[in-house]
């Protein structure tokens, strides 16, 4: 009898396992190939629950602060580095004879660019998340100086009297010239859009500044990106270089005879329909260059008709002139550049041929002698003083590559003490920052989403036809809780967004293994906040203009005392945190060229920095998206608004910052509504 | 027995089934790892596959007689192997009369099936590694001797045409970046000389390779090397290479100052090559191996009695040649093309002409003549809707109706599939100019004839 | 004998208030103009119709009709909106001194041009009030604009508008005809609503209106401004000079002072414009161009041989030939550049004067 029911009930247990098992495993099979729209994704439950954890105790666990080593200067004496750790917030100081750390000295929020001071004793660290530079007694490692500008502070020259410091403020597109003698910003010109790099010239009469971003340009015209010409002596803007099809000049940098300023480039083909990739159809990437004395500006590649060197970055230029090496973060490989053979190049460049120069796949071949691979994500350089050897940072390894110029090898690493294992967010992050996902390294995720944001470029990437449904790209900072994805909102999940189509659609190329998907999702997901709004709300205090503003998106009648549809208010599709609800809607912005869809809301957090606006980007400014495309009312009721209270409006919005400021307000809109329903 | 000792040997016995099975699965690992099969030729005559057999020859033996490695067929030739080093496929026929089909050895199993069983000539496989495998298939066109490029699996299904040109495409491989590289000879209207074609592995984006230079055209198909670049041998039994970062201008003959004659060769992981060589005062055509870095006489390894070509070392793959995703959908008939601007090229303006230089329009032609003339847009633009797996050629005319440029070489279009050119035979090395072409403002110019059930997207 | 002592007092006291609103007596050095240079399309200008004009170092800009023109080298360089202008009708212009960076007032919106390059403003596409811009000034990092739709303020470094409209400022309507600044505060000239002055530092506006109301006539002098149809305003050492379509007034920080043309040298009370370089204004009327110390007047009108001078002080008018003329008379724009030229714009033409004394 006991042994009768033992065996009823070890079968019935065995039945309740193998019921769990057979309908809990086609469950989660659904469940997975729902989430990841494949049908072979491993039902690893821990790839969507536990690698995108947010902090907690278990991202805690997952997750580590590693240096991500960004740009670097080095003493005079050649001794003595000093690197930015972008996401430890440090200033790493080695040495490069014992190729050891020496120490770390805390610095502001995301570190961008350090410079020392001519005299050897300061360090200046602009610090771009905190909207300050720190100036560093190198005596001591201390903070002694911390001077105030503009937004976003990002690249800096110093004149050679060490009088005068030269920020370049990406955030705020300008650049803010300090008197070292009292620290207090002197003057601010502006610059192009989202300016990051700045070079002065040996004779420091002249300084160049470029930039990332186009500047504003009519609709599906060519982007133009500036490089800022200023007077040193006057300092006022000389001249404005424009160059046509090109953005991302990441770096730029003069040759020591002062004759050409070069500044790394992209050059996107966006107003082409995405229908193909060989031959650089989609992007291709190379050096912008100034003659100095005739003022010309050419382009040319640096890529090969069938191998791609994706996002250069860093620029350093040899003591002698001679040679100049380029790291391209998205292929880890820095190239070698013979500048007498480059200069050959551009002697030979009739000014009528120059628009196929820029794009000559094979020119390459004349000027570049070699690609010296390196660690993961190579972003800024340094030569010795000698120029015999090229210090690389290699960002998502932790650790710098010392390359000898001449042999063009690299003869050693210096770690930076970063943590040893590779977490799976840091693993994503090297996935989106790699190339090898797109069919010969032509691009990364990274490319068209620098820092994880949008490159304010509208792409002509219809399905089906050409020219048709152009979109804006859009931001991937903090988009975790807000599917579904893309503009037609038709990927529910990033995975999806990120899987077999985009390999057929975009990339081209075999599609993520799932190992680097996963890790990719993650990395999207759990390491990308948007930056503080230090411009326009630094700490939650609205100011007259922005609370007005704020009345009007929240507002349920116009202004001559109409109910306003509760379909037509802002706040219903943009209700806070995300100011997004997440579902699919006609505001009246579809094109001729769009085939007939809604649009997903998009968020709005940080919205001043993702212009243009618009599922097609035909809004340069948040004011146009109701002053040019919303003629009916169907975008929010706006045409009763006077222009102060549009005003106003935008300023509101742009005071928008990340949406962990509206948990509390999210909280309050959601029982309000509640309330209201019942 | 009590019942813990029955319970214990039911244990035992399977712990012993389990490590019985671990030894079995073991023995019938791959016995040709590291091997080298190459054919061998019956005759003189390199182009006479009849007879040809494959051999298995051990390179750490070296003095050691190659084994014949396939028993029942009267021919067999071709050898290409799958990326993880299992599957040998190779063209053979059983009977003297049978036409050529494709086969697969498993090396590891030691069976051999049918891949093809088609009525025509079916040669030269090549392995995909998504376990297509792709070869040539011999047909007519107009009355002339062409042979396409096909795909299907390894069972034989899904039997899809690649190429559709009137031409003899031969001699695919698979490059490590995922494209079919193979060699291409107009044959319809006029024959004109092989070049090396390069296509997406669903028969998309067909594009000039190489052409050769100097007066030395590629005769052979191209293979990957670690190094870099592209083997192939070229006319009058040279031994070429091109970079394949830019093979349109990297032509280099490397067995120009070695004497001899080259038939095959075949880049190694080392960065040297496996080759088929006749040294000067040889007989017979043997392997060897050829450092390209060193560029001296090939070192012999199994000079032959008879003729020995195509070496394949016996080898995995790693990392194995990428898996290009395909948007090409057979359901769909037709296909889209646009050009930029029809009058970027880089070649001369033909001779005679006598109105404008500058063309307008663009002549669309088929294998049965005219199809039609589409004006360009102001800017140059042409953008179509064609019929697909349909081979075209344009001409570029001016508003007198001349000539100014063409006829182009044959271009066709898979199902669904877009492209885009940035002229008519504008130099393959540019990038494409970054502007809207007027002519995608509006919908294509449809050309397409044929009428077939369209998939709705 | 209190009577006596009050009288005195009187006499003592009344004098002093009336000396007190009496402009300071100054040793005159006003700068005579002539050798009238005229330019017009057949110089190479774009249009004949000149609205403003604004010097910068050695070279001058010049707003017409038909587009911006930078005169350098002697030569006349013209942008249009090909170049990237917002509107070929150029009303007003300031080069900041803290960057160089030259910004345009249209009637179709605001450029800054800077290194080459236009950037442009518009109701449309920023913050900006209306793109009919009548005045435009450089004010360290701020930029301050008067529209037809409001005034505007830009701050550069932050890249944001506040607009001023009867909405949130002391204005009659939002139509404003100009703005200066000065002495910690900017003014601006309200069509219809006087002057209203900005106070940067309380960050507050007060007006100044006629208090005549909407009198066409100055009822009681010199108690305010003496018309609220403002035109232009304009500061220097201390002292705020207002335009109005009937004469002129003149503000100290304290009193205010009017002028007419029936009891000063101001060729007409029709005022299109004005600007002051240190103690004299310049003034561009209907009839004339009227120059003033505070003591002295001297206009000059086209006439038909030539030109000629006009000369008042204290009552007494003399009148001498000029072999040159300005272009026009109807004045529209002005400003001085260096110590020894001046830019005049008019309705038929640019003439440019030196210093004859």
């Amino acid at each position: 009898m006991i042994r009768m029911k033992g065996i009823i009930i070890s079968g019935a247990i065995i039945l309740a396992i193998g019921a769990v098992l057979i309908f809990g495993g086609r469950w989660a099979r659904g469940h997975v190939n729902y989430m990841t729209a494949a049908e072979d994704h491993p039902r690893t439950c821990w790839s969507c629950h536990i690698y995108t954890q947010r902090d907690n105790f278990i991202a805690k666990l997952m997750n580590e602060t590693y240096v991500s080593p960004y740009k670097l200067d080095i003493s005079q004496d050649g001794s003595t580095l000093f690197i930015v750790g972008q996401e430890s917030n440090e200033l790493v100081v080695v040495n490069t004879e014992t190729a050891k750390v020496v120490e770390k000295i805390p610095v502001g929020l995301k570190p961008h660019t350090v410079t020392l001071s001519p005299d050897g004793k300061s360090a200046y660290v602009s610090n771009q998340w905190a909207d300050n530079i720190f100036r560093i007694n190198l005596e001591n490692s201390k903070v002694e100086d911390t001077l105030v500008g503009g937004a976003g502070p990002a690249g800096m020259a110093i004149s050679a009297d060490g009088k005068n410091l030269w920020c370049v403020n990406s955030y705020s597109n300008n650049i803010s010239i300090f008197d070292l003698g009292n620290m207090q910003e002197r003057r601010r010109l502006k610059a192009g859009n989202n300016p990051v790099s700045i070079a002065m010239t040996p004779d420091g009469r002249e300084v160049y500044v470029s930039s990332r971003r186009s500047v504003d340009v009519p609709h599906m015209t060519h982007p133009l990106t500036e490089i800022t010409v200023a007077s040193t002596k006057s300092q006022r803007i000389s001249d404005r270089k424009m160059f046509q099809d090109a953005y991302i000049m990441e770096t730029v940098d003069v040759t020591p005879s002062g004759d050409l300023v070069i500044a790394t480039l992209i050059r996107p083909k966006n107003l082409l329909p995405t229908v193909q990739i060989e031959r650089g159809w989609m992007m291709t990437q190379g050096l912008g260059i100034i003659e100095r004395e005739s003022g010309r500006m050419v382009q040319l590649l640096l890529d090969e008709p069938n191998a791609f060197y994706a996002d250069p970055f860093g620029l350093v230029i040899t003591p002698d002139g001679k040679r100049a090496f380029v790291s391209h973060g998205a292929v880890d490989k820095v190239t070698a550049i013979d500048l007498d053979a480059l200069r050959k190049v551009l002697a030979e460049a009739p000014d009528e041929e120059l628009e196929d120069y820029a794009n000559d796949l094979g020119l390459s071949s004349r000027f570049v002698i070699g690609r010296i691979p390196t660690g993961s994500n190579p972003k800024g350089m340094v030569l010795s003083p000698d120029g015999k050897l090229l210090y690389v940072a290699e960002r998502l390894n932790d650790q710098i590559a010392v390359i000898n110029t001449e042999s063009l090898e690299t003869i050693k690493t210096i770690g930076l003490e970063g943590p040893k294992r590779r977490t799976v967010a840091r693993h994503g992050r090297q996935v989106l920052n790699n190339a090898k996902g797109t069919f010969q390294g032509q691009y990364a995720c990274y490319t068209c989403h620098p820092d994880v944001h949008e490159d304010g470029l509208v792409y002509n990437m219809a399905a089906s036809d050409m020219g048709r449904n152009l979109a804006n790209v859009q931001s991937l900072r903090d988009i975790g809780d807000i599917p579904p994805y893309k503009w037609n909102g038709k990927n529910q999940t990033i995975y999806k967004q990120d899987g077999m189509r985009f390999s057929t659609i975009l990339t081209r190329n075999e599609a993520f293994t799932y190992k680097d998907l996963d890790a990719l999702v993650a990395y999207i997901i759990t390491d990308n906040p948007n930056p503080p709004n230090l411009r326009f709300n630094p700490d939650g205090e609205l100011t007259a203009k922005q609370q007005r503003g704020k009345e009007i998106f929240y507002r349920t009648h116009d202004t001559y005392g109409n109910e306003i549809p509760v379909e037509n208010r802002c706040y219903t599709c943009h209700p806070p945190p995300y100011f997004t609800n997440k579902e699919m809607t006609d505001v009246g912005t579809l094109a001729d060229s769009d085939d007939p869809m809604k649009f997903d809301v998009p968020q709005l957090n940080n919205i001043y920095e993702s212009g243009p606006y618009l599922h097609d980007g035909k809004a340069p400014t948040l004011e146009e998206i109701w002053t040019e495309f919303n003629d009916h009312d169907e975008h929010g009721v706006a045409n009763d608004m006077m222009k102060d209270q549009l005003n106003d409006l935008v300023e509101y919005l742009k005071s928008l910052r990340d949406a962990k400021y509206y948990m509390d307000e999210a909280q309050a809109y959601e029982a309000s509504l509640s309330k209201k329903n019942k | 027995m009590n019942r813990s000792g029955k319970w214990l040997n039911v244990i035992r016995v399977a712990v012993y089934a389990g490590l019985a099975s671990v030894i079995c699965l073991s023995c019938s690992s791959n016995k040709f790892e590291g091997k080298i099969v190459v054919v061998e030729l019956q005759g003189d005559n390199l182009s006479s596959l009849d007879g040809a057999r494959l051999l298995m020859l051990d390179p750490e033996k070296v003095g050691k007689p190659a084994t014949a490695l396939l028993s029942d067929f009267e021919s067999s030739a071709s050898p290409s192997l799958s990326h993880e080093g299992r599957y040998l496929y190779f063209q053979g026929k059983q009977n003297e009369g049978d036409p050529w089909q494709i086969w697969v050895m498993d090396l590891k199993k030691g069976n051999v099936t049918q891949v093809s069983d088609l009525p025509e000539n079916c040669t030269q496989p090549s392995s995909l590694p998504d376990g297509n495998v792709v070869f040539s298939r011999e047909g007519q066109v107009k009355g002339k001797e062409v042979q396409n490029l096909w795909k299907c699996m390894m069972d034989g299904c899904c039997l899809t045409q690649l190429t559709h040109n009137p031409a003899v495409n031969l001699y695919s491989s698979v490059l490590w970046e995922g494209r079919i590289l193979y060699s291409s000879q107009q044959v319809y209207p006029e024959v004109r000389k092989t070049q090396l074609m390069i296509m997406r592995p669903d028969g998309a984006k067909s594009e000039l390779y190489t052409a050769g230079c100097c007066g030395t055209i590629p005769v052979s198909g191209g293979l990957d090397s670690p190094d870099g670049y592209i083997y192939f041998i070229s006319s009058d039994g040279q031994l070429s290479r091109v970079l394949h970062r830019r093979p349109l201008h990297t032509f280099e003959v490397l067995s120009r100052d070695l004497g001899g004659s080259f038939a095959s060769v075949t880049p190694t992981a080392d960065s040297s090559c496996l080759v088929s060589y006749l040294p000067v005062d040889g007989n017979n055509y043997g392997l060897y191996r050829f450092d390209p870095r060193k560029k001296e006489t090939p070192v012999a390894l199994f000079p032959g009695e008879k003729n020995l070509v195509d070496p394949l070392l016996i080898a995995r793959v790693d990392p194995r040649p990428k898996i290009l995703p395909s948007p090409v959908d057979p359901a769909i008939t037709t296909a889209l093309l646009m050009t930029q601007n029809i009058n970027h090229s880089m070649l001369p303006v033909n001779e005679g002409i006598t109105g404008d230089s500058l063309a307008d329009r663009i002549r669309i032609s088929t294998l049965d003549g005219e199809l039609a003339i589409v004006e360009a847009k102001d800017d140059g633009s042409v953008y179509m809707k064609l019929d697909a797996d349909t081979p075209y050629f344009f001409e570029t005319l001016n508003r007198q109706g001349e000539v100014v440029r063409g006829p182009s070489d044959w271009i066709y279009l898979r199902p669904k599939e877009r492209r885009a050119c940035t002229g008519c035979h504008a130099n393959q090395e540019l990038a494409p100019r970054n502007f809207q072409p007027h002519a995608v403002l509006e919908d294509p110019v449809v050309l397409a004839t044929k009428v077939k059930k369209q998939a709705i997207n | 004998m209190r009577k006596a002592l009050i009288i005195t007092g009187l006499c003592m006291v009344i004098p002093m208030f009336i000396m007190a609103s009496e402009p300071e007596k100054k040793s005159s050095t006003m700068p005579i103009w002539g050798n009238w240079e005229n330019f017009t399309t057949k110089n190479g200008l774009p249009a004949n119709k000149v609205y403003c004009v604004r010097a910068d170092g050695d070279r001058v800009w010049i707003g017409t009709s038909h587009g911006l023109v930078l005169y350098e080298n002697d030569e006349f360089k013209t942008f249009t909106v090909e170049d990237g202008l917002a509107h070929p009708g150029v009303l007003a212009i300031d080069v900041s001194e803290l960057t160089g960076d030259v910004w345009i007032g249209t009637l179709g919106g605001m450029n800054r041009y800077s290194g080459g390059q236009f950037e442009t403003f518009t109701q449309f596409n920023s913050g900006l009030a209306n793109d009919v811009i009548y005045s435009v000034i450089c004010d360290g990092k701020d930029v301050w604009c008067a529209t037809g739709g409001g005034a505007g303020h830009y701050d550069t470094y932050k890249e944001e508008w506040e607009i001023y409209t009867e909405r949130n400022a002391p204005m009659h309507e939002p139509w404003t005809y100009g703005v200066c600044a000065g002495d910690n505060k900017v003014w601006i000239a309200a069509w219809g609503g006087g002057v209203i002055e900005w106070q940067k530092e309380k960050q507050t506006f007060r007006d100044y209106v006629d208090p005549d109301g909407e009198m066409e006539i100055d009822l009681f002098p010199d108690d305010g401004v003496v018309h609220d149809i403002t035109t232009a305003v304009s500061y220097d050492n201390g002292i705020l000079w207002v335009a109005t379509y009937f004469g002129l007034s003149r503000y100290d920080g304290a009193h205010w002072k009017g002028y007419f043309d029936h009891d000063s040298g101001l060729a007409s009370n029709f005022i299109n414009f004005l600007r002051a370089v240190g103690d004299v204004v310049y003034l561009c009327t209907d009839d004339g161009l009227s120059s003033f110390d505070s003591e002295e007047w001297i206009s000059y009108k086209k006439t038909n041989t030539g030109g000629e001078h006009i000369f008042w002080k204290d009552g007494v008018s003399s009148t001498k030939v000029d072999p040159t003329g300005l272009a026009h008379s109807f004045t529209i724009g002005v400003d001085v550049q260096g110590d020894d030229t001046i830019w005049v714009a008019t309705s038929y033409g640019l003439s440019r004067g030196t210093r004859m004394n």
